[in-house]
C-alpha cells in the first residue's frame, strides 16, 4: 500500500504547458460520448447481439447501463477528489498503490489504442462504402469500392489516421468542438435511418450478424458492456477543464445514459426488421427494398464514418495523455512528456500513438487479416483493457475512501460488487467465446507483464513516484504559507 | 482563479425542502475548515461539528469542486481556497492597514531616498492588494481599476515570476512611469512588492539605484508573514 506523504504546495502545476482549466462542459461530454461512439455501436452491437437476446435486447442494454452507472460512481470517487490528467491509470495508482496502477495503465492503453483502431479500421470502411454509395448514385458500375481488398482498406484506415492526428495536434478544443458536431450529426442521422426503415418496407442487411451463434450469452453480454466503454475518458481532460471537479463527473454520470437511451431505441426499431433482413460478414450495413434505399445508405454511411472519427480523436486524446503522464513521471521517456507551446496539447505523445494507428491496422490488414475478424479481435482485446481498469478502479474506490477516513457503508460495498459482475461478464464471455479468448488473454498478459517490468526496472534505477496529477499549487490556496498547508494528513498539531 | 460558476442548475430561485438546513450545513463546514486550520480532514470536521460524516463528505467535495475549499496533496487534509479570499479582503476594506514598525521604517527610509510614490502591495490569488499607501504621492489609480489591469502592468509581470524587478516607462496611467520590485519567499514566490510610480524622471533615479533597493525591499519578507 502506498503511504501518500504530503509533498509541500508547488509552485507550479506538474502539468503545466498544457492548456488548462479552458474546456467547458459540452466540450468534456463530448470526450466521452465520442470514446463511446454510440452511433456507431448503435449499427454494430445491438446487430450482433440481437440473434441472441432477440426482445431481451433492449433489457440487456438497460441492465448493463445500470452496471456501468457503478462504475461511474466508483471513477467519480477519484474524479470528484482530484484533477486527474490519465484517467483511471492516475486513479488506480492513489487507490491500490503503483503495481495495480502501472497494470490498470496497461489495461486502459490498451483499451483507448484498440478503440482507436477500430475507429480508423470503421472510418475507413464505412467511408469506402459511403463513397460506394455516391458512385452508384450517379449511376457509376459497381466498382472496388464495394468490396474493398486490403489494400484498398488499408489505405481508407490510413488516411483516416493522418486525418485524426492532424485534427488533434491542432488543439485539444478544437477536435472537442469537431467532436461534439459530428457525433450530434451521426445520432440524428441514424435515429433518423432507423426510423424510416422501421416505418417503410425498406430491409437492413446487417453487418456482423453472423457473428454469434443462439445461445452464446456470454459473449452478447461482454458485448453489450463494450458497448458503453469509453465513457469514463473525459477523466483524462480533468486538468483541461473549467471547474473540473464539477463538470468531468457529470459528464462521467451522464454518457452511460446517454448511450443506453439510444442502444434501447435501437434495439427496438430495428429488432423486427432484422430478423427479415438478409445477414452479411461485411461492416456497413447494405439496405434494400425500397427506392430510397441508395441515398438513405449513403446518409447513413456518412454519418457512421463520422462518428468512427469521432471515436478515435476521443480514444487517442484519453491516450495520449496517459502517455504524456507517464513521460511526466518518468517511466515512459521524457520527450514524450513535451507539449506544443502553441496548442497545449501533449503533441509527442499524440504523434507517437497517431504513428501507431496508422501503422499497425495497416499493416495486419496486409498480412491477411480479414477486416470483420480484425474488427472483431481489436474491439474484444480493446474492451477486456477497459474492464480489467474498471474492475481495477472498482476496488481502488473502497481503498481510497478507506484510507482518507472518508468511507461510507454505501461507498464500500457497491463498488466492490460491481467489481465482482464485471469479473463474472469477463469470464463468462471469454469462456463461452472460444479459441480467439485465449489467443487474447497471451496477448494481454505480455503487454501488462511488459509495462510492469518496465516500471519495476525504472523504479528501482531512480526512485520513481507515480500518481502524477494537477495538485492544487501555492496559487489555490488561501494562506500558502500556514504552517497546516503542509502537515501531516490526520495528525493534529 | 476561474470565473466564479452560476447558479447551481434546475435552481428555480427558490429555497426550499432541506435546502436551508445544507446551507448552513455548508457554512459550518467552512467555518471549521477556518477554525481548525489546514490540514483538517473530512472526519475531524464532522466530529468538531457533530455532523453525520455522510453529510460532511459530501460538502466538503461541493466546496472543493466550488473551489471554496482545496483539498491538499495527499488528498486527505483540506485549506481554504484562495476563492474565499475575496471574503478576507472584503472584511479588512476601509480599515487602517495594520503593518508592523519594522515594515513601516522600511518604507520611510525608502521614501526618504527616492521622491516618487512608494507603496506596498501584496499577492493573493489573481488579484493586488494595497497594503501601504504613499500619503504624499497617492497612487494613480485605485485598487479595483488596477486590478483590472494588473494583467498589463509591471505589478501584474512582475507576478508572473523570473524577475526581480519590472520597470515601465509608461504604465497604468498617461505620464506615469513605474518600478515594481519583488517580495519572495524562499521559494521564490512573489508574494509582495514595493511599487514606485511617478514622473519617469523621478522613477529614473529608482532605477538607477535599483540594486542598492533590492535588499531593502526583500528585507521586508520577514515582516509580512
Amino acid at each position: 500500500m502506498p503511504a501518500p506523504s504530503p509533498s509541500p504546495l508547488l509552485r507550479r502545476s506538474p502539468v503545466s504547458g498544457l492548456a488548462r482549466r479552458t474546456m467547458a462542459f459540452p466540450e468534456v461530454l463530448a470526450q466521452s460520448v465520442a470514446a463511446v461512439a454510440p452511433s456507431a455501436v448503435m449499427v454494430t452491437v445491438p446487430a450482433v447481439v440481437h440473434p441472441v437476446a432477440g426482445a431481451w435486447s433492449a433489457l440487456v442494454f438497460a441492465l448493463v447501463a445500470v452496471l456501468m452507472t457503478g462504475v461511474g460512481a466508483a471513477v467519480n470517487v477519484f474524479a470528484g477528489r482530484m484533477v486527474g490528467v490519465s484517467g483511471l491509470y492516475g486513479f488506480t495508482v492513489r487507490g491500490l498503490g503503483p503495481g495495480p496502477g502501472v497494470v490498470a495503465g496497461a489495461a486502459m492503453a490498451i483499451g483507448y489504442g484498440g478503440a482507436a483502431c477500430v475507429g480508423v479500421l470503421g472510418a475507413g470502411q464505412f467511408g469506402l462504402a459511403a463513397l460506394d454509395d455516391g458512385a452508384r448514385l450517379l449511376g457509376s458500375p459497381p466498382g472496388p469500392l464495394g468490396d474493398p481488398g486490403p489494400g484498398l482498406s488499408a489505405v481508407a484506415a490510413v488516411l483516416a489516421a493522418v486525418g485524426v492526428v492532424v485534427l488533434l495536434v491542432r488543439g485539444v478544443r478544437a477536435s472537442a468542438r469537431a467532436v461534439l458536431v459530428t457525433e450530434t450529426v451521426a445520432i440524428t442521422v441514424v435515429l433518423v435511418v432507423l426510423v424510416v426503415v422501421a416505418a417503410s418496407d425498406l430491409s437492413i442487411s446487417a453487418g456482423l450478424t453472423t457473428a454469434l451463434a443462439p445461445g452464446q450469452w456470454g459473449v452478447a453480454l461482454l458485448l453489450a458492456t463494450m458497448a458503453f466503454v469509453g465513457f469514463e475518458s473525459s477523466t483524462t481532460l480533468a486538468s483541461e477543464s473549467r471547474q473540473p471537479m464539477v463538470t468531468v463527473p457529470r459528464a462521467v454520470r451522464w454518457t452511460p445514459l446517454v448511450a443506453a437511451s439510444l442502444y434501447v431505441v435501437a434495439s427496438l426499431l430495428f429488432g423486427a426488421d432484422l430478423a427479415a433482413g438478409g445477414t452479411s460478414d461485411r461492416l456497413a450495413w447494405s439496405l434494400a427494398g425500397g427506392d430510397g434505399a441508395p441515398a438513405l445508405e449513403l446518409l447513413l454511411n456518412l454519418g457512421i464514418t463520422a462518428s468512427w472519427v469521432a471515436c478515435a480523436l476521443g480514444s487517442v486524446t484519453a491516450l495520449a495523455r496517459i502517455v504524456f503522464t507517464m513521460a511526466r513521471e518518468g517511466l515512459l521517456p521524457p520527450v514524450l512528456g513535451r507539449v506544443s507551446a502553441a496548442s497545449g496539447t501533449p503533441s509527442a505523445a499524440i504523434v507517437l500513438v497517431g504513428a501507431h494507428l496508422a501503422v499497425v491496422p495497416a499493416v495486419l490488414l496486409l498480412v491477411g487479416f480479414s477486416v470483420p475478424a480484425l474488427f472483431v479481435l481489436v474491439m474484444t482485446m480493446s474492451a477486456f483493457g477497459y474492464l480489467l481498469g474498471y474492475v481495477l478502479v472498482c476496488l481502488a474506490a473502497p481503498a481510497l475512501l478507506g484510507r482518507l477516513e472518508e468511507r461510507t457503508q454505501l461507498g464500500a460495498v457497491v463498488p466492490r460488487v460491481v467489481a465482482g459482475v464485471l469479473v463474472v461478464i469477463v469470464l463468462w464471455g471469454a469462456a463461452t467465446g472460444g479459441a480467439w479468448a485465449v489467443g487474447g488473454f497471451v496477448a494481454y498478459g505480455l503487454v501488462v507483464g511488459a509495462a510492469l517490468a518496465l516500471w519495476r526496472r525504472r523504479a528501482r534505477r531512480r526512485g520513481l513516484a507515480l500518481g502524477l496529477y494537477d495538485e492544487p499549487t501555492r496559487a489555490d490556496v488561501l494562506r500558502p504559507d500556514a504552517p497546516g498547508a503542509h502537515r501531516s494528513p490526520g495528525t493534529r498539531p | 482563479m476561474n470565473a466564479p460558476a452560476g447558479p447551481p442548475a434546475g435552481d428555480g430561485g427558490i429555497i426550499g425542502g432541506r435546502q436551508p438546513r445544507a446551507v448552513q450545513s455548508a457554512l459550518r463546514v467552512l467555518e471549521a475548515v477556518a477554525v481548525e486550520g489546514d490540514g483538517v480532514t473530512a472526519k475531524q470536521i464532522a466530529q468538531r461539528l457533530g455532523m453525520a460524516p455522510a453529510t460532511v463528505y459530501r460538502l466538503v467535495n461541493i466546496l472543493v469542486a466550488e473551489e471554496y475549499l482545496v483539498r491538499l496533496p495527499g488528498l486527505q487534509g483540506f485549506a481554504l481556497g484562495v476563492r474565499m479570499g475575496v471574503f478576507v479582503d472584503a472584511a479588512g476594506a476601509g480599515e487602517p492597514t495594520v503593518l508592523v514598525k519594522a515594515a513601516r521604517d522600511v518604507l520611510a527610509g525608502l521614501r526618504l531616498r527616492v521622491r516618487v510614490g512608494i507603496h506596498l502591495v501584496t499577492y493573493r490569488g489573481d488579484l493586488v492588494r494595497f497594503r501601504d499607501v504613499d500619503q504624499d504621492f497617492p497612487p494613480p489609480v485605485g485598487e479595483a481599476q488596477l486590478n483590472q489591469v494588473l494583467d498589463s502592468c509591471a505589478l501584474g509581470e512582475l507576478r508572473a515570476g523570473g524577475a526581480a524587478y519590472v520597470h515601465r516607462r509608461e504604465d497604468v496611467a498617461p505620464g506615469c512611469a513605474s518600478l515594481a520590485v519583488a517580495v519572495t519567499d524562499e521559494t521564490g514566490h512573489v508574494h509582495a512588492a514595493v511599487w514606485l510610480v511617478g514622473a519617469p524622471g523621478g522613477v529614473d533615479v529608482a532605477v538607477a539605484a535599483v540594486e542598492d533597493l533590492l535588499p531593502l525591499v526583500q528585507g521586508l519578507d520577514p515582516l509580512l508573514r
